[in-house]
C-alpha cells in the first residue's frame, strides 16, 4: 500500500471554522415544525400512464409511467432552496408505492382517511386524495410483484410463507422495498462526469447495433429504448425547475435571492443532462437524478451517496483551489443535500409502520477507505462530510467510516468528535479489510472489492453488481431455536418446523443442538428457495428502468433491467439473534447436562409457563446467572463463535447456482422488538415475548457487567469477522465522558485497538438524558450504565434518584 | 534505600478491591483499569467514595433498585432489616450498626439491591484482570492506576501489583493522598511511573479539620517523590466550594507546585461533584455538610490564578 494521502491541513482548519448559514438554519427549523404530508399525485400519474399502456411491455411501462409521472408531478422551489429537487412540494413530504407494493395501505379503506408513517406520525387525508389511492389500489392491488410472490408461494405450500412471518421466524414481508434490489448505488460518478445525455447516447447505439447485427432478444432493446425514456424524462424534469426558477426570480423582490434563482435555473437547465462543471452543479446534478430513483421506487432506500468524498473530490478541490468557493459556501451545499436526503419519509409497508420510531428513508454515506487502486482514500472532502454531519445533527443518513489500518488520525479524530456532537452512532465504523477479504474469498476481484459501500445500515455492498436481498432478508436465530425446543411448533401455535423430538427426552447437549441445527437448515433452505422463486418472477411485473440505467453499466451494456435474475448480483441474508440463541443454549449445556443443576422437564416447565410462580422464578435465576456473551467468559463466547458460524455456514451451504451464494451479513436495525414477539422464554432468562438484544453483536441488555472492554474481548474471541460480513455492535457511553479532547484520543484508540484486533464493526451511542430516564423506569435493563468521573466509581442504576436527576440534567446541556 | 529489582514478589499478597474499572480515561494517560482499594486514613468531609474508607468489608444497598419483597429481611439473623415506606413505596431499610455485613440478604435480593462492597482479592488475580485489556492499554499509552482509598495503606499489595505491572510492560500510576512513612513511600513509589497526587489544602489547620490529618507529612512526602524518587508527578486538587477553593489557597498551591516542585508540573483542578451522596445513604451513614457544586465560572478563574505561576493547568482528570 502507498503511503497515506496528503491533505491541506489548512483546508481542514478552515472547515472546522464553517458553520451553517442563515438558510440552512431557516431549513433546519422548517423542518422540526413541518408536518409529515403524504402526496398523491405521484399515485395519480401513476395509474393513469398504467391504464394507458396496457398491453405494452413491462419495462416500456415502466418507463413511460415514470416519465408521465415526471411530466406533471407539483413541484417547488422554497425559499431556502439552492439545491433544488425534493419528495413532494413541502418540506417534509412522501409519496406512496402502490404501483410497485400493491395495495399495502389498510388506512385509506377506512372512513377517516388517515395514513399511518411510523409509530407516532400519520398523515391525514382528503377525500379526493383517498380516492386517488384507493383507484390506484384498485388498479395495482393484487397484481404487484410482492403479490404474485405471495401468490406463488400459496400456491406451491399453502399458508406455511405467512405463517412464518406471523411467528416471526422471518421478517419482513414479501411487499416491501426491501423485495429486489431498489437498493442498488447510483453510479454518480458517471453522471457527474459524462451526463444523462451519454447515458442516452449509449442506448441509442446499443439499440442501432441491435438492428444492424440483427441482435436477438427483445428484452434487451426494450430495455434500452425504456433507458432513453426515462433519462429524457430525467432531464426534462430538471427543465421545469429550471423554468419555476426564471419564473420566481421575475417575481422576486430580493435582488440577490433573484441572482439565486437564475442561477438555479442555469444550473438545472446544464444538468443533469451534461456533465458537472463545479461543485454546485455536481450536487445539483446528483440531486435531480437521485429524485428520480426515488419517485420511481418510493420506499425505503433515497439514493445512496456511496463514496461521495471520492467521486464529489475532484469538483469540490478545483473550485476550492481556483477560489470559486469557499470552505463555508462549499459545506453549506453539501449539507443542504445531505439534510435533505436525510429527512426525506416514506410510507412504508407493514410492521414497520408500527414498530419504527421514524420512517426516514435510509440512506447512507461512505468516507474513507481504500480506492480500487489500493490507495487509502480519505481527503478534505470526507472531513466536510463530517463536520456537516455535527452541524446538521440529524438522525439520518447513515455515515460509515471505512476503517482500516492506513486511516489517517485526522479523520478518526474528527469521526468521534461528530459522534460526540450526534450522539447516537453517527459516523459508524466498519473494518473494510475483513469486508474486502470476505468478499475476495467469494470470487470478488479484488479492485472491484476494494470499491464496496456500505448501504442502508451497515450492508456491504458491490456498486456494480444488483443487490438481491431476498425480499425480506432477517432470519430469527431465537425463534428457530423456540421451534428446536418445541418440536417444530412455533409460538403461534402452529407446526411450522421439522419433528425434532420432544426436548424433554434429551440426554445429551448435542440432541438439542442437532435439532436447533436441523430446524435451521430446515427454515433457512426452504426460505430461500421461496425467496429465488418470488426473485424470479417478480421481473415479469416491475421493473426499474431508470435505476438500472443509472447505477450498473453491465445493464447498460448489455441491456437487462437490475430485477432481471443476472449473474452479476450478490445475495445477501440477515441472520438475526445469534447472541441470544448462544446465550439460551450455553445455559442449557450448564444447568442441565454440566452442572446438573436443572433436569430438562424443569427447565420445559418454567420456559412454558415463562418463569411462573417461585419455582419459575427460582430457575429463572440460575438461567441469568448462566455464563452469558460479552463478559470475557470463554465457554459463552465459544458458543456464540459456534452459533455464528453455523447459521453462517447453513446459508451459504444452499445450492444458489448458477448466481453467487447467498452471504451473511448480520446488520442491526430496530428489528428486535418485533421480532422477540415470535419467541417464547428462553433458557438465557429472557422472557417471552419480551424484545430480543439490539444489535447482532450486542451482548443481552443488563448481562454484561465486565465493562466494554470485555464486550470487546468477547466480540474479538467469537471472531464473527471470520465468516459474516458484519457483526454490528453498539456501545453506550454517558455523553459527558467526552467533553475533553483528552477523551476523544481515548476513544480513538479505543476504536482502532478493536478493529485493528479483527473487530468487523463498532458504534457508539452516547446517552443522552432520555435514555438516563429509562434507565430511572427499568434498571435491570441499563445496570451496564456507568458514571464515569475520575477517581469515582459507580453504576447510574445504583445512585438515588436525587442524584440520577442531577446527571440527567447535565447531559441534557452539555452540548 | 536500595530496591533489588531481582527481588520476588508475592504474588499471593491480598487486598480489599472494591472495584476493578476498565476503560478508564480519568486517572492518568491513556485508557486505564483503575484497581480501587479500600481503607483510607484521611477522612475527607466531601469524600465521593465512602465505601472505601474502611478495609473490611460492608453492606451497601441500593434502594433505588429495592422493589420491597422482603426476601432478605427473611433470612437477617440479626434482624436488622425492616420494610419501610419511603416516597410513597415500600422499601427495605437495613439498621447498619446492627448489621455485621454477613451478606446473606445479598445472596437472596433477587434486584440487586444490596451488595457486600470489598473482596479480598490477590495480586496474581488483579493482575490477571488487567492483562486482559492489555491490547486497549496499549494502543492507548495507558496502564493501570491504583486508587481508593488509598493505595498506601495497603503497601505491599500495591508495590507487588506495581512491580508486576511493570514487568508486564504496563504503565502504572497511582491515585494518592500521600499520607504515609517514608519507608512506605520508598517501597511503593520505587515502582510507579505516575504519581497523581492530592493536595486539598494549603494551611495545615484547615487540612486537619477538612480531612482529619495535617499536611506536613504530605507535602514534604510530595517533594521528596518528585525530588529525590525521580517520579513524575501530577497535582490534584478537588475544588471543594467554600472549603478549600478560596482565592488564597489556590494561590498557596500554584506557589507550591512552581517554587517547590518546579514548572513542569502539571496541575488538575479537580471540581467537586455530588454523585458520592447516595452512597453514604446506602452505608447507612449520614450525609457529609452539603456542598454546592463549583460554577464553571469560578473553576476557570481558578484555573487562570494557577496559570498565572507559569504552570500547566487542567480542569477535571
Amino acid at each position: 500500500m502507498e503511503a497515506k494521502v496528503i491533505v491541506d491541513k489548512h483546508i481542514l482548519e478552515r472547515i472546522d471554522r464553517t458553520c451553517l448559514d442563515e438558510k440552512r438554519l431557516r431549513w433546519k427549523e422548517a423542518v422540526k415544525a413541518a408536518p409529515y404530508k403524504l402526496h398523491v399525485d405521484r399515485q395519480k400519474y401513476a395509474t393513469e400512464s398504467w391504464l394507458e399502456t396496457e398491453g405494452e411491455d413491462i419495462e416500456i411501462r415502466r418507463a413511460k409511467l415514470l416519465a408521465h409521472v415526471l411530466k406533471n408531478i407539483e413541484i417547488s422551489i422554497l425559499d431556502f432552496d439552492v439545491i433544488v429537487g425534493r419528495v413532494g412540494p413541502t418540506v417534509v413530504g412522501a409519496y406512496t408505492a402502490i404501483d410497485t407494493c400493491g395495495d399495502y395501505l389498510d388506512g385509506i379503506w377506512g372512513e377517516e382517511g388517515r395514513v399511518q408513517f411510523s409509530m407516532h406520525d400519520e398523515s391525514r387525508l382528503s377525500p379526493e386524495e383517498i380516492e386517488i389511492l384507493r383507484e390506484a389500489s384498485r388498479v395495482f392491488g393484487g397484481k404487484s410483484a410482492a403479490d404474485m410472490g405471495n401468490k406463488l408461494w400459496a400456491d406451491i405450500l399453502g399458508t406455511w410463507p405467512q405463517d412464518i412471518l406471523e411467528a416471526r421466524l422471518k421478517d419482513p414481508p414479501l411487499n416491501t422495498g426491501n423485495f429486489g434490489n431498489s437498493t442498488n448505488t447510483i453510479d454518480f460518478e458517471k453522471i457527474l462526469n459524462k451526463g444523462l445525455k451519454f447515458f442516452i447516447e449509449e442506448a441509442k447505439a446499443h439499440m442501432e447495433d441491435f438492428v444492424a447485427n440483427e441482435r436477438q432478444g427483445p428484452d434487451k432493446y426494450y430495455f434500452w429504448k425504456a433507458a432513453v425514456i426515462v433519462c429524457r424524462a430525467c432531464i426534462e424534469l430538471s427543465h421545469r425547475y429550471a423554468a419555476l426558477a426564471r419564473e420566481l426570480a421575475q417575481e422576486e423582490a430580493d435582488p440577490q435571492r433573484r441572482e439565486e434563482l437564475l442561477l438555479i435555473a442555469r444550473t438545472c437547465e446544464h444538468v443533469p443532462e451534461h456533465p458537472a462543471r463545479n461543485f454546485h452543479e455536481a450536487l445539483q446534478s446528483m440531486s435531480m437524478t437521485g429524485i428520480c430513483k426515488a419517485i420511481e421506487h418510493p420506499m425505503h432506500n433515497h439514493p445512496q451517496w456511496g463514496r461521495g468524498d471520492q467521486y464529489l473530490y475532484p469538483f469540490f478541490i478545483r473550485d476550492l483551489k481556483e477560489g470559486r468557493l469557499t470552505e463555508g459556501q462549499a459545506m453549506n451545499l453539501l449539507a443542504e443535500l445531505i439534510g435533505r436526503w436525510g429527512t426525506t419519509i416514506y410510507v412504508d409497508t407493514g410492521t414497520h409502520r408500527e414498530t419504527h420510531q421514524v420512517t426516514f428513508a435510509i440512506n447512507s454515506i461512505n468516507l474513507g477507505g481504500i480506492t480500487p487502486e489500493g490507495r487509502e482514500g480519505s481527503n478534505e472532502l470526507s472531513y466536510m462530510f463530517l463536520h456537516a454531519l455535527g452541524l446538521l445533527r440529524q438522525s439520518s443518513p447513515t455515515v460509515g467510516v471505512r476503517w482500516n489500518h492506513d486511516t489517517p488520525d485526522w479523520l478518526m479524530r474528527k469521526a468521534i468528535k461528530t459522534n460526540v456532537l450526534t450522539g447516537g452512532g453517527i459516523p459508524l465504523f466498519e473494518n473494510e479489510e475483513g469486508i474486502i477479504r470476505l468478499f475476495v474469498r467469494d470470487g470478488i476481484p479484488l479492485e472491484e472489492a476494494r470499491d464496496w459501500v456500505g448501504r442502508g445500515c451497515v450492508w456491504p455492498a458491490l456498486p456494480q453488481r444488483s443487490e438481491y436481498k431476498c425480499g425480506a432478508a432477517g432470519f430469527n436465530n431465537a425463534a428457530i431455536l423456540h421451534l428446536a425446543l418445541h418440536n417444530g411448533v412455533a409460538i403461534t401455535g402452529k407446526a411450522l418446523g421439522l419433528k425434532t423430538g420432544d426436548p424433554r427426552s434429551f440426554r445429551k447437549f448435542e440432541e438439542l443442538w442437532d435439532a436447533y441445527v436441523a430446524q435451521h437448515h430446515f427454515i433457512m433452505h426452504r426460505t430461500l428457495w421461496m425467496a429465488n422463486l418470488a426473485r424470479d418472477i417478480q421481473a415479469r411485473y416491475l421493473r426499474l428502468p431508470f435505476l438500472s440505467a443509472m447505477s450498473i453499466q453491465n445493464c447498460m451494456d448489455e441491456g437487462y433491467d437490475t430485477l432481471v435474475p443476472n449473474l452479476k448480483s450478490e445475495y445477501g441474508i440477515t441472520d438475526r439473534a445469534v447472541i441470544d440463541t448462544a446465550d439460551a443454549l450455553i445455559a442449557v449445556k450448564k444447568l442441565v447436562f454440566d452442572e446438573g443443576k436443572l433436569t430438562m422437564d424443569e427447565l420445559m416447565d418454567a420456559l412454558d409457563s415463562d418463569f411462573a410462580g417461585e419455582k419459575g422464578e427460582a430457575v429463572r435465576r440460575l438461567c441469568l446467572d448462566a455464563p452469558k456473551f460479552g463478559n470475557g467468559i470463554q465457554e459463552a463466547d465459544d458458543m456464540a463463535r459456534r452459533v455464528s458460524l453455523m447459521s453462517a455456514d447453513s446459508i451459504t451451504s444452499w445450492d444458489n447456482s448458477p448466481y453467487t451464494p447467498f452471504k451473511s451479513l448480520r446488520e442491526g436495525l430496530s428489528w428486535h422488538y418485533a421480532a422477540g414477539l415470535g419467541v417464547g422464554a428462553l433458557p438465557n432468562g429472557r422472557k417471552a415475548k419480551e424484545p430480543l438484544n439490539d444489535g447482532s453483536a450486542s451482548p443481552m441488555r443488563g448481562m454484561d457487567k465486565k465493562g466494554p472492554t470485555a464486550v470487546l474481548r468477547s466480540v474479538l474471541h467469537a471472531n464473527f469477522g471470520d465468516h459474516s460480513y458484519v457483526q454490528a455492535l453498539n456501545q453506550k457511553f454517558p455523553k459527558d465522558m467526552f467533553e475533553h479532547d483528552n477523551a476523544v484520543d481515548q476513544l480513538v484508540a479505543y476504536t482502532n485497538a478493536f478493529l485493528g484486533a479483527g473487530g468487523t464493526h463498532i458504534q457508539y451511542n452516547l446517552v443522552d438524558g432520555k435514555e438516563l430516564l429509562d434507565a430511572q423506569e427499568h434498571p435491570q435493563e441499563h445496570s451496564d450504565l456507568l458514571v464515569r468521573v475520575g477517581g469515582f466509581s459507580a453504576y447510574f442504576v445504583q445512585l438515588s434518584k436525587q442524584i440520577q436527576n442531577d446527571i440527567i440534567q447535565r447531559s441534557e446541556h452539555t452540548l | 534505600m536500595e530496591v533489588n529489582e531481582k527481588q520476588i514478589y508475592d504474588m499471593e499478597i491480598k487486598a480489599p478491591i472494591f472495584n476493578i474499572q476498565t476503560l478508564c480515561i480519568h486517572d492518568g494517560p491513556g485508557i486505564r483499569v483503575t484497581v480501587f482499594v479500600k481503607g483510607c486514613p484521611l477522612r475527607c468531609i466531601w469524600c465521593a467514595n465512602p465505601e472505601s474508607n474502611e478495609a473490611a468489608a460492608q453492606l451497601m444497598t441500593y434502594a433505588g433498585r429495592c422493589t420491597g419483597c422482603g426476601q432478605c429481611m427473611d433470612v437477617c439473623r440479626q434482624q436488622a432489616i425492616v420494610l419501610q415506606k419511603q416516597e410513597g413505596r415500600r422499601i427495605a431499610a437495613t439498621d447498619h450498626g446492627a448489621c455485621l455485613d454477613c451478606g446473606q440478604c445479598v445472596s437472596v435480593c433477587q434486584n440487586g439491591a444490596r451488595e457486600i462492597v470489598g473482596k479480598m482479592r490477590t495480586v496474581s488475580e488483579v493482575l490477571e484482570v488487567i492483562l486482559q485489556d492489555k491490547l486497549f492499554l496499549d494502543a492507548s499509552g495507558g496502564g493501570m492506576t491504583i486508587s481508593g482509598g488509598e493505595a498506601l495503606a495497603h503497601p505491599e499489595f500495591s508495590r507487588a501489583l506495581f512491580c508486576a505491572c511493570q514487568r508486564a510492560g504496563i504503565h502504572t500510576a497511582i491515585e494518592s493522598c500521600v499520607f504515609a512513612s517514608r519507608e512506605v513511600i520508598d517501597r511503593v513509589f520505587a515502582h510507579v511511573d505516575l504519581g497523581l497526587l492530592d493536595i486539598k489544602h494549603m494551611d495545615p489547620g484547615e487540612h486537619e479539620r477538612l480531612t482529619g490529618v495535617p499536611n506536613g507529612q504530605i507535602l514534604s512526602n510530595i517533594k521528596y517523590i518528585y525530588h529525590e524518587r525521580k517520579v513524575p508527578v501530577i497535582i490534584r486538587v478537588p475544588v471543594i466550594p467554600g472549603k478549600n477553593d478560596g482565592i488564597s489557597n489556590i494561590r498557596a498551591v500554584g506557589e507550591f507546585v512552581s517554587e517547590e516542585l518546579g514548572r513542569q508540573v502539571p496541575v488538575h483542578l479537580l471540581p467537586y461533584h455530588q454523585l458520592g451522596l447516595s452512597k453514604y445513604e446506602g452505608l447507612g451513614r449520614p450525609f457529609g455538610p452539603l456542598i454546592r457544586i463549583p460554577e464553571k465560572e469560578h473553576m476557570e478563574r481558578l484555573r487562570a490564578l494557577v496559570e498565572s505561576y507559569g504552570l500547566q493547568v487542567q480542569i477535571g482528570g
